[in-house]
């Protein structure tokens, strides 16, 4: 039996991928982690269970074993909550049920015959890491993304390094078989899916470090988080995008953009070399003096260049007096002409300008909280738009000076720790009876009000575990006494809040380049993706802007929601798309700098010179 | 059709006059409201519903916390439900026709008293834009108008300096929004009305606060507001001593004394000279409509007091009911010598705003009101260390919301 409340969770799977990580130190899902196939991790198991739902597959082998190996150790259950609020190991438990109820009436197990591709498969990666289980294949069958149709593969195959995938792809081409690579969550043009074979690189976990080219060698598998994780305990950052998207993938499609984007650069300025398969099964360097140029960049865009099984990042500095600061703002243009100014004379290493939306959905724990935050960063105090930057102590003295009123690392954790109170008081809104005509958060950030702040709103992880269902009360109080938790610089280095934008519903994300001299233009842009959210009756917002080159260009992103299980709101988004697509296709003719996702992809390793200025 | 001034004295002398009153469920608006019925007028409330109540069920929570005796007077009473800043006020064209022709005098105290630069649009419609709703409906064809009755404040004298007489001055400099747009308000009730032929009384009072002998108050702004703040302060910090060992209170310098005082140590930054006039909303009710009912041609009243109080009698009050120590007020001098603790900028913020209010070297003429007030033995009450009392205790009662539009 199908239990209807499993099966409801089941679909909502966004496949972030953030069950993949070990992003809150809880430990890897046990059996994800010695299977490698997606499959095994909460976030395959959730469409193994929509897939029983709908009907789409039967019991076989391998979704015993699937089954089987869940502990029932609940780590999917918090990692997932802290993301999308979604409580995921009632799908796990319905899953272990139907299967040991199907068993114990003696049904059939459906075992699936090798054929011969599959039998070369598995000479080359070992018998474990290829597949043609229909339990297996169907995880990597769809993903969330609205133009991507459910595809059904015929074989998985787990590769561990390049000579592999050479083979793959060699076989591939030998029986006229299609291949993808598959990343570690969702994309955004749903480009991972395969008629034939879809290769999951996620044993490819090497990471290493070779500090005097201050460079670090990734392996095809290896997500950012990880990474990032392994260069900080070196003393080093890499410029990396969320933390579940795997870096190779990440940067074959659109290269790293990232808001340390405005130090560390784009596109080519991050890599140091990367090694591929052509699609002919060729091998080949980023460095090859002769081989396919990806320096280069072609504005009509560009096929993909085969498959990246391999990357050196280059390795950035982090000194110990790191700080995070937040410098809050009612206008867009105050707050876009601060980002630019902030780059032009080079104070900051990180800098994105973010909305109130984002932040009060980052900071919140749970949606009902970040509605709450919502109204209080933006009516109450009048914060509309907090630029966050990292920088050394330095640049925080400075923009201190700059600027009247801050969130510095100490508010920024005083109010991480007093959200509840902060929302709920009716000091806030005693503060707010004060009508002054400067923004109440001038009154409010000033560093003189912090002991009243603290005094009032009596600041505690304890208040966080408070607002999260009993069970995972604990947890979060625990959670939130881990100084990252807090930690501006930390959280921008390591973006695990970022996926909660996707909690209300699945994030379609329109990112791309916009001049940064000209703020009329991406105002014109912004506001073009406004008027055709309204149009199309989808949620939508600005989501950030992070200054590239010294802010002569910007990064900006703005948001799409859409609930990926109703055919309606897709039919809505696609057209949406289509019309923002030749929006900005318009406006990249009249103005220099525009750059949109749809042309960048594939191309994420060319020269931002390349792309930026011509 | 208007009617005539003697039409209108054997209206009002039979009560029979019928009043239209704008912002009848505000606190000047439903104050009014009641005390005509008691005098047995007949009232129209013209008012919008609440978020999810209708406007009749609004004014009757409004009546039960009044505590109508037996209701007397209620049969005098009809709600509309409407749109002051909607073309026909929100009424279809029936009922629109139907209200234009019922009533003889119009009470206008629909208003948004904030001070914020940001809610200027706000303020400019409801100040000023709203009221040409009205003249459209005290004008339109079967109207029996006669009386547009305005309430406004004496602070439309702006930063006008020196005495402000009981007429329309020309001044272009304002405090903050709300002084400017009642000002323009007041200017174009004088000019477009009585274009039309409408008599317009403009009544300016200074700050209005709760009852005097009961207390009550259904408001808890301008005077209330930074004692709710200090008692909020002073309860957070006593939990600190009495439950968290006060180590944030001895950092702000906050102590609990041997009787149980709290010291907060918190300077409010005075300026020489200033004062705050206060008038409690009984003696407001009584005057207005004292002036109203000898009224028959257009003029300007000011309802004030004649002893306004210092900040430094507020303090002694508010030290006296509430047992806390350490409010003073202090020279800016004294700032620039010792900077502001987190307390201090928080009340001098609110000074900030008020400051006009509190601070006030404004002088109010009120000679003509006073005339009349007088002969019908009519006088303000002295706000002192009792009717503080009396209504700061009803305001932490009701936990200073208003108690029937929550
Ligand atoms: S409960 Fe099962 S699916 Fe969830 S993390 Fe543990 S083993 Fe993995």
């Amino acid at each position: 039996m199908i239990s209807k409340e499993a099966a409801g969770i089941a679909a909502q799977c966004r496949h972030y991928a953030m069950c993949k990580i070990d992003f809150l130190q809880t430990g890897l899902c046990p059996p994800g982690e010695n299977n490698h196939y997606v499959s095994y991790y909460p976030q395959g198991r959730m469409d193994l269970y929509d897939a029983l739902a709908k009907g789409l597959i039967p019991v076989t082998e391998r979704l015993v074993d699937i089954a089987d190996t869940c502990t029932l150790c609940g780590i999917c259950d918090k990692q997932c909550h802290f993301v999308t609020e979604l409580r995921p190991m009632k799908v796990m438990r319905a899953l272990k049920e139907y299967v040991d109820s199907h068993l114990a009436e003696n049904k059939k197990v459906v075992k699936i015959e090798e054929d011969d591709i599959l039998r070369q498969f598995k000479k080359i990666v070992g018998e474990k890491n290829a597949t043609n289980d229909p339990a297996i294949l169907v995880t990597y069958s769809n993903d969330p993304a609205p133009m991507a149709k459910p595809q059904m593969p015929q074989y998985i195959v787990l590769p561990s390094n390049r000579d592999e995938v050479k083979d793959i792809v060699s076989i591939c081409n030998k029986f006229k078989i299609p291949f993808a690579v598959r990343g570690n969550g969702s994309s955004v043009f749903g480009i991972v899916m395969s008629e034939g074979v879809v290769l999951d690189m996620g044993r490819d976990k090497e990471i290493t470090i070779d500090r005097d080219n201050w460079k670090v060698n990734t392996g095809a598998g290896v997500s950012a988080f990880d990474l990032q994780q392994e260069a900080e305990k070196n003393g080093f950052r890499v410029n990396s995008a969320e933390p579940s998207a795997i870096v190779c993938s990440n940067i074959m499609c659109s290269g790293i953009l990232s808001t340390f984007s405005n130090t560390y650069g784009t596109g080519a300025d991050n890599y140091v070399d990367a090694e591929f398969v052509s699609n002919k099964g060729e091998a080949f360097d980023l460095n090859d003096k002769i081989g396919p140029n990806l320096f280069g960049f072609d504005k009509q865009g560009s096929p993909s260049p085969g498959i990246c099984t391999g990357a050196s990042i280059k390795l950035h500095k982090v000194t110990e007096d790191e700080e995070g600061i937040g410098i809050p703002f009612s206008s867009f243009d105050e707050a876009a002409i601060f980002c630019r100014d902030l780059s032009h004379r080079r104070i900051g290493i990180s800098i994105a300008m973010l909305g109130g939306e984002y932040i009060s959905t980052f900071i919140s724990p749970t949606s009902d909280l970040a509605e709450k935050v919502k109204t209080l960063f933006i009516e109450t105090l009048g914060i509309k738009f907090l630029v966050v930057v990292i920088g050394d102590k330095y640049a925080v003295e400075t923009i201190k000076k700059m600027t009247p009123v801050t969130i510095d690392d100490k508010l920024f954790r005083l109010m991480m720790l007093s959200l509840p109170q902060m929302v709920e008081g009716e000091w806030i809104e005693m503060l707010g009876d004060i009508e002054t005509d400067v923004n109440l958060f001038e009154l409010f950030c000033k560093e003189e009000m912090y002991p009243l702040l603290e005094t009032v709103l009596d600041p505690s992880p304890e208040s966080i575990g408070a607002i999260v269902p009993e069970d995972l009360r604990d947890f979060y109080t625990q959670l939130y006494s881990r100084p990252e938790m807090t930690n501006l610089a930390w959280l921008s280095t390591f973006r695990i809040l970022s996926s909660r934008m996707g909690r209300f519903k699945h994030v379609v994300a329109f990112i791309g380049y916009a001049p940064l001299d000209k703020l009329e233009v991406i105002k014109q842009m912004i506001g073009e993706f406004k008027r055709i959210g309204d149009k199309y009756e989808l949620k939508h917002d600005y989501g950030f802007i992070t200054p590239v080159d010294l802010g002569k260009r910007a990064i900006l992103e703005y948001d799409f929601y859409i609930d990926h299980t109703d055919p309606a709101e897709i039919q809505q988004m696609l057209r949406a798309m289509g019309e923002a697509g030749p929006m900005i296709g318009e406006l990249s003719q009249k103005h220099k700098g525009i750059q949109w996702i749809n042309t960048i992809l594939f191309q994420g390793f060319s020269r931002k010179e390349n792309f930026l200025y011509r | 059709m208007k009617i005539s001034a003697q039409e209108l004295k054997r209206k009002r002398d039979n009560r029979e006059s019928v009043f239209l009153i704008t912002g009848g469920t505000g606190f000047i608006g439903s104050h009014t409201a009641v005390a005509l019925l008691e005098r047995g007028y007949r009232v129209i409330l013209l008012c919008r519903p609440g978020r999810k109540i209708s406007a009749r069920e609004r004014v009757d929570k409004l009546l039960d916390w009044f505590q109508i005796k037996g209701r007397k007077g209620l049969s005098r009473l009809e709600v509309v439900e409407g749109f002051i800043d909607k073309p026909n006020l929100g009424l279809s064209d029936k009922s629109y026709e139907n209200l234009s022709g019922k009533f003889n005098e119009i009470i206008h105290c629909a208003a948004v008293t904030s001070f914020s630069e940001k809610k200027r649009e706000e303020l400019e419609t409801a100040n000023i834009r709203n009221l040409s709703n009205l003249l459209k409906l005290a004008d339109s064809k079967n109207s029996k108008c006669y009386y547009f009755h305005h309430i406004s404040t004496v602070y439309t004298a702006g930063k006008h300096t020196g005495t402000f007489e009981e007429t329309l001055i020309k001044t272009e400099n304002f405090n903050n929004v709300y002084e400017e747009t009642k000002y323009h308000g007041e200017h174009y009730v004088s000019e477009a009305f009585e274009k039309e032929g409408i008599m317009v009384n403009i009544y300016r009072s200074s700050i209005v606060y709760g009852n005097s002998e009961t207390g009550r108050s259904s408001r808890f702004n301008a005077l209330y507001y930074p004692v709710k703040m200090a008692l909020f302060l002073k309860d957070t910090y006593k939990n600190d001593i009495t439950r968290n060992g006060g180590r944030r209170a001895i950092q702000m310098g906050v102590r609990l004394e041997e009787d149980g005082t709290v010291f907060l140590p918190i300077r409010m930054e005075n300026k020489r000279g200033g004062s705050m006039n206060l008038i409690p909303i009984d003696y407001y009710t009584t005057a207005f409509i004292a002036l109203l009912e000898e009224s028959m041609e257009s003029s300007i009243f000011h309802i004030v007091s004649d002893s306004p109080k210092t900040l430094d009698d507020i303090i002694h009050y508010f030290r006296e009911l509430f047992r806390i120590r350490g409010f003073r007020t202090a020279s800016k001098e004294n700032f620039n010598e010792i900077p502001a603790n987190a307390l201090e900028i928080l009340f001098n913020k609110y000074l900030e705003t008020y400051g006009p209010y509190i601070r006030d070297t404004r002088q109010f003429d009120f000679r003509k009101a006073e005339k009349i007030l007088k002969e019908k033995n009519i006088k303000c009450p002295e706000f002192d260390q009792e009717v503080f009392s009396r209504c700061m205790n009803y305001a932490i009662s009701v936990n200073w919301k208003n108690p029937w539009d929550n």
